[in-house]
């Protein structure tokens, strides 16, 4: 990327410019302002709107499509260019009316509205026409208004060529232009995944937010029969454009005072979205993602842009509850803290500190997991402390840190952009991970990336993929170790880097004898050619990526298998170089973070061993108290520590135990057996019910904080709103108890708790809230200076020796084997729309209205041969209990491959009603994804689970942009250079290229 | 041995308590601002006296309706012309340099003076007139209003040309 750079003059001023950078980014490099429209800083060039134009050697070109060159000599402020870009304008506006201060778009970041003005337009040259369509209000979150569109195309190459959904365009061969949603169908009955990008980049109020309608002006809300004349008058007397900028300014500030923005970051997945929230009151108006953020730029996913109605659902917890008897009784904090306390110390003294567990929250904040660990382990005394990762990613993070060391993503989003070549194994990044997954699926479009996808259903990523690969269930380790076998076979390892930086290479390849392509093609169900593609694949990429989820991990083998990726990643020296490296998809947003911090059994935070005295000493210097020296529980072994009479009390924040752990109906009954259950929640969530004690938590939106998202980055998240009700962030609840019990901590601030942990982890010690301010970040380890590691081990592997390990493996089989009851495989996993078990989601009114239920996906071939449509009614049974779900009828499943969405917290549709207490032999990670399943057929027909108006029943439309060829066909279009009669480029033809 | 269970009992304020809530919050934001509410009180008396506070009072609570006929009223063509025109002449205004203006104006207060000045008020013979045409002073004028016609006439030709 980086070239060569050299300089070029722009009006006098001479420019260092990159090699490649456009003359438009030269000039924005270096503050110098040229206009533009449809140019976005995260979209390719559009050229749509020519109000880019400048000179070179006396010739118009846009300046967003033209390469800098050395030595070139630009004009942007002559007559002749201002002519120009005022011409281009003009036509502009004939797409558009003006009517800023009754615009709810008028909040000082208007494209249109600042270009008008800084090109000190003063009238109308080309009437006004209205399009001859109405407004699309079809969609419940976002609506298109042709009257105000300016066809400048931003919408349709940030959904073709950034989101890569291919859903918009612009039919250019009507007589009068507009945007339209596949093949010209109501926004709501699209494909489209209310992603939220095209609302994001458009310049003007053509696409916007519902939200904002009517909410985030003065004058915006006057009803339409005062409105319009209002407007008609406007035009009718308006003096010039100057006046009506004039007072639209004055306006967009009062907007100031009453819209405020405040920048958070996203909780609906590993990936670490940040984006502004602009709030009136407690009224959420938008997500305004921002060019600034690291990880996604303007890029969103439905959760992310629309799914924050929950923050204030008439649902929250707002006061304490307390059991009596059968019923919950709303209490005070005082009562609320005095009776956990009193209990706390009762039970610890009865049966010892290792009779509670503790278990900590993905979703909550570095500093609230930190703030945890300590309690359990310096006020409490034990080390039964755990968090959510047990449920998903601890297999991949065993299998990390003892190969490479470090329990993370090798790099960032940018490596994973910038590979060669990446490979899915067993995840559905695409709906799990939307905006990482765009980055691969516009590498893929267009940079020419090679992708290929093993996987169990043909989701979206494998739909696109280069190569899709269907193994049997549980398989993986095998073709893995097989096409490792094969590369070294074919002497395609990276043998200078096996010397030099890597442990065990003999012995692993001894290990590997077994792995032969017969021997992967009989148990996995793969031909040897795919497997062999698959190698030469990775063979020719200039960089491999792998990403891995919960298809690899929640298996009895899950740590194994993540471990053969890992050594796959080795051979072909894909570690400590750029564009390559293990991605394990972190799920939820703060599971990462709360493995950094410590809420871990045996380590303490930024990965210490609890049984290192050297640590333990550490920290027991700076909390003043004697530490517990062993190991203590983790989830799994807390519930069997119930059953075995261990483990008398439990305390959990912020996860909903009695859904999301496997085999709940056994988990329920440990939940019961307890002398003392503490829920702290957003919601009465199922595990709720459980509870003796339930405290009213705050979401992210209600406190300051940071999380650390699937690239090891530390992001500040800032404070939206109060608290609602009585509700506490988290970290003030743990704080007060443990003062409760003598702890006397003085935190007043979340800063303060982040600076305890960096000076006690020195792998964050030179984390501060200073250096994360606004839109900076951290990636650890950070060295004290502050200086982060985007890239790891670019010099060496976190050993003693600095060099990897090759680890030998075995293939441990599936724990299930269909048999004649249970014929049926069982997958699960999540779906885009909803995050996890859905208690936040289902609040947003748009999101239930694209999909209100969860659903069971049943392969055309099994339909058939059942007799059963779309929404019919089946019991599926498992030996742990049964569900009874609606059926979709898909060809993203195979043949005896059942797949059902997590997205419930129903009883009778919660896939864990069916699962299993076996787990990974290494970390207890559930195998979620081992069950064999009857299914019975309640109904053969029905209602379908799934809306029409659902994207997967869409009709794509893949194309390359806007297609600004075609507009350049149309009769009535001249080119400007004509019109001014100088000659030039701006018909179209440019070094632009896609 | 907790079973799950799924009752919450409420603790619902009666309407009393809720009353006397927000009286005492009333009450505590009076007593902080006392000496502001004293003077606002005396202004609306004020206010309330010269009848304001009704007229004030009718059309905030017929707002729409007023708004309704208001904006109707105004969007006529006739008062679209006035606010134009209202603007048009702010705009005039504005271009004008301030020392011409002040120069030409001068001139023109210089002028009334002789203007009014009962000395010259005796009729002119045409003879007088064309004596006077000779005088510096008169063919400056004279010349200074052909060039403002020459000036107008060259800005109504290209009014005319000019494409909205």
């Amino acid at each position: 990327m980086a070239g060569r750079s050299y300089s070029i003059q722009i009006n006098d001023q001479t420019y260092e410019a990159e090699q490649g950078q456009s003359i438009l980014d030269v000039a924005a490099s270096h503050d110098c302002y040229i206009p533009h429209i449809c140019k976005h800083p995260n979209l390719q060039p559009i050229q749509t709107c020519d109000t880019c134009l400048v000179e070179v050697n006396g010739q118009l070109v846009r300046s967003c499509a033209t390469t800098s060159e050395p030595g070139m000599i630009v004009n942007t402020k002559s007559d002749f260019v201002k002519e120009a870009q005022l011409e281009a304008m003009s036509r502009i506006l004939r797409n558009h009316e003006l009517y800023c201060t009754v615009c709810d778009n008028n909040n000082g970041n208007c494209v249109v509205h600042n270009t008008a003005e800084y090109l000190e337009i003063e009238h109308q040259k080309y009437e006004f026409k209205p399009k001859p369509y109405p407004p699309d209000l079809s969609h419940p979150m976002y609506r298109y208004e042709p009257d105000q569109c300016i066809l400048c195309g931003r919408c349709v190459e940030a959904c073709q060529d950034l989101q890569v959904s291919e859903v918009l365009s612009i039919d250019w061969n009507r007589e009068n232009p507009r945007v339209i949603w596949d093949n010209d169908v109501p926004i709501d009955q699209s494909s489209c995944v209310s992603c939220g990008h095209c609302v994001s980049v458009c310049p003007c109020n053509a696409l916007m937010e519902k939200s904002m309608l009517g909410e985030a002006g003065y004058m915006t809300g006057i009803p339409a029969n005062v409105l319009e004349p209002m407007i008609n008058i406007t035009k009718e007397v308006e003096p010039g454009y100057k006046e009506i900028f004039a007072v639209s300014e004055i306006e967009a500030s009062m907007r100031k005072s009453r819209i405020k923005r405040t920048k958070t970051v996203c909780t609906f997945c590993g990936v670490g979205c940040s984006f502004e929230v602009w709030t009136k009151g407690r009224k959420i108006l938008k997500i305004e993602p921002q060019v600034e953020a690291p990880v996604n730029g303007v890029s969103t996913c439905v959760k992310g842009k629309w799914g924050w109605d929950f923050v204030n659902s008439e649902e929250r917890l707002t006061k304490p509850l307390i059991r009596s008897g059968d019923t919950f009784v709303e209490t005070t904090w005082e009562e609320a803290l005095t009776f956990i306390s009193n209990k706390l110390t009762e039970i610890k003294g009865k049966y010892g500190p290792d009779s509670i567990g503790l278990i900590a929250s993905s979703k909550c904040t570095n500093e609230e997991n930190y703030i945890f660990q300590k309690f359990a382990r310096a006020v409490i005394q034990t080390n039964n402390v755990d968090n959510c990762s047990r449920y998903c990613q601890s297999p991949a993070s065993m299998a990390l840190m003892r190969t490479v060391g470090y329990s993370g993503d090798s790099g960032t989003i940018q490596d994973i952009a910038s590979a060669g070549f990446v490979l899915v194994i067993g995840a559905n990044p695409a709906e799990s991970h939307p905006v990482l997954t765009t980055r691969v699926k516009r590498a893929h479009k267009l940079f020419g990336q090679k992708l290929a996808v093993a996987d169990l259903r043909k989701n979206e990523l494998a739909q696109k993929a280069d190569l899709y690969l269907h193994p049997k269930p549980g398989s993986d380790l095998v073709w893995i170790s097989a096409i490792t076998k094969y590369i070294i076979d074919q002497g395609w390892q990276a043998m200078d880097f096996l010397e030099t930086r890597v442990n065990g290479y003999e012995e692993y390849v001894q290990s590997l004898q077994k792995f032969t392509l017969d021997y992967a093609e009989e148990v996995t169900g793969l031909s040897k050619e795919e497997m062999i593609k698959l190698a030469t694949m990775i063979h020719e990429a200039d960089g491999t990526c792998i990403l891995w989820a919960m298809g690899v991990t929640q298996h009895v083998a899950g740590t194994d298998t993540s471990t053969a990726i890992c050594n796959l990643l080795l051979v072909t020296g894909n570690f400590g170089r750029a564009g390559a490296g293990a991605y394990p998809l972190r799920g939820h947003n703060n599971v990462q973070g709360a493995c950094d911090f410590g809420t871990m059994p045996a380590w303490y935070p930024g990965y210490q061993p609890v049984q290192d005295t050297g640590a333990r000493a550490r920290f027991e210097k700076a909390w003043g108290v004697t530490l517990p020296k062993d190991p203590g529980f983790n989830n799994h072994q807390m519930v069997e520590g119930i059953f075995d009479g261990k483990l008398k009390a439990m305390y959990l924040f912020g996860e909903d135990m009695a859904v999301i752990d496997s085999n709940i109906n056994h988990v329920d009954s440990a939940f019961e057996k307890l002398e003392l259950f503490v829920v702290q929640d957003i919601f009465f969530t199922k595990t709720a019910h459980f509870a003796d004690v339930v405290l009213p938590a705050s979401p992210s939106l209600e406190k300051d904080g940071t999380f650390v998202n699937t690239e090891r980055r530390i992001q500040r998240l800032h404070k939206v709103f109060e608290p609602l009700g009585e509700s506490k962030p988290d970290w003030v609840i743990i704080r007060d108890l443990a003062n409760k019990m003598g702890a006397n901590w003085n935190y007043m601030h979340p800063s303060e708790i982040m600076a305890e942990a960096a000076s006690l982890s020195p792998m964050f010690a030179g984390v501060s809230y200073e250096r994360l301010d606004g839109w900076n970040s951290q990636l650890w380890p950070v060295k004290p200076d502050g200086e982060g590691t985007p890239l790891l081990y670019t010099e060496r592997f976190p050993f003693p020796d600095g060099k990897a390990r090759l680890i030998q493996l075995d293939w441990t089989p599936p724990m299930f084997t269909l048999t004649k009851e249970f014929d049926l495989h069982l997958n699960n996993g999540r779906l885009l729309e909803h995050f996890h078990e859905g208690n936040m989601t289902y609040k947003s009114e748009g999101i239930s209205h694209k999909v209100p239920n969860p659903w069971l996906e049943v392969s055309p071939d099994l339909a058939v041969e059942r007799g059963i449509k779309d929404g019919a009614l089946v019991r599926l049974s498992s030996p742990y209990g049964q569900v009874e779900v609606r059926v979709l009828v898909t060809d993203r499943v195979k043949g005896n491959e059942l797949y059902l969405t997590m997205n419930t917290s129903k009883d009778k549709q919660s896939v864990n009603r069916l699962t299993s207490s076996y787990h990974d032999k290494m970390t207890h990670t559930p195998n979620y994804k081992e069950m064999g399943v009857k299914m019975d057929i309640l109904e053969r027909e029905g209602e379908p689970p799934l809306p029409r108006v659902n994207y997967r029943f869409g009709n794509r439309q893949p194309q390359f942009g806007v297609r600004v060829e075609e507009k350049w066909k149309r009769d009535d279009w001249i080119s400007i250079p004509d019109l001014l009669g100088t000659g030039g480029q701006a018909d179209g033809q440019s070094d632009f290229k896609h | 041995m907790a079973k799950a269970i799924s009752n919450i009992e409420r603790y619902m304020p009666s309407p009393e308590e809720e009353r006397h809530q927000a009286i005492q919050q009333v009450l505590d934001a009076v007593s902080e601002n006392h000496q502001a509410l004293i003077t606002l009180l005396d202004i609306v008396k004020e206010l309330q006296e010269i009848g304001v506070l009704d007229i004030l009072q009718g059309a905030l609570k017929n707002r729409h309706d007023i708004g309704v006929i208001a904006v109707s009223q105004l969007n006529k063509p006739g008062m679209h012309h006035m606010m134009k025109n209202g603007m048009n002449a702010l705009q005039f205004v504005g271009k004008l340099q301030p020392d011409k203006l002040q120069n030409i104006l001068n001139a023109v207060d210089h002028g009334l003076d002789r203007m009014t000045d009962t000395k010259n008020d005796k009729p002119m013979g045409l003879l007088g007139m064309s004596k006077a045409m000779m005088e510096p002073n008169v063919t400056l004028a004279l010349s200074s209003m052909i060039n403002f016609l020459r000036g107008m006439g060259e800005g109504m030709n290209h009014a005319e040309k000019q494409v909205h």
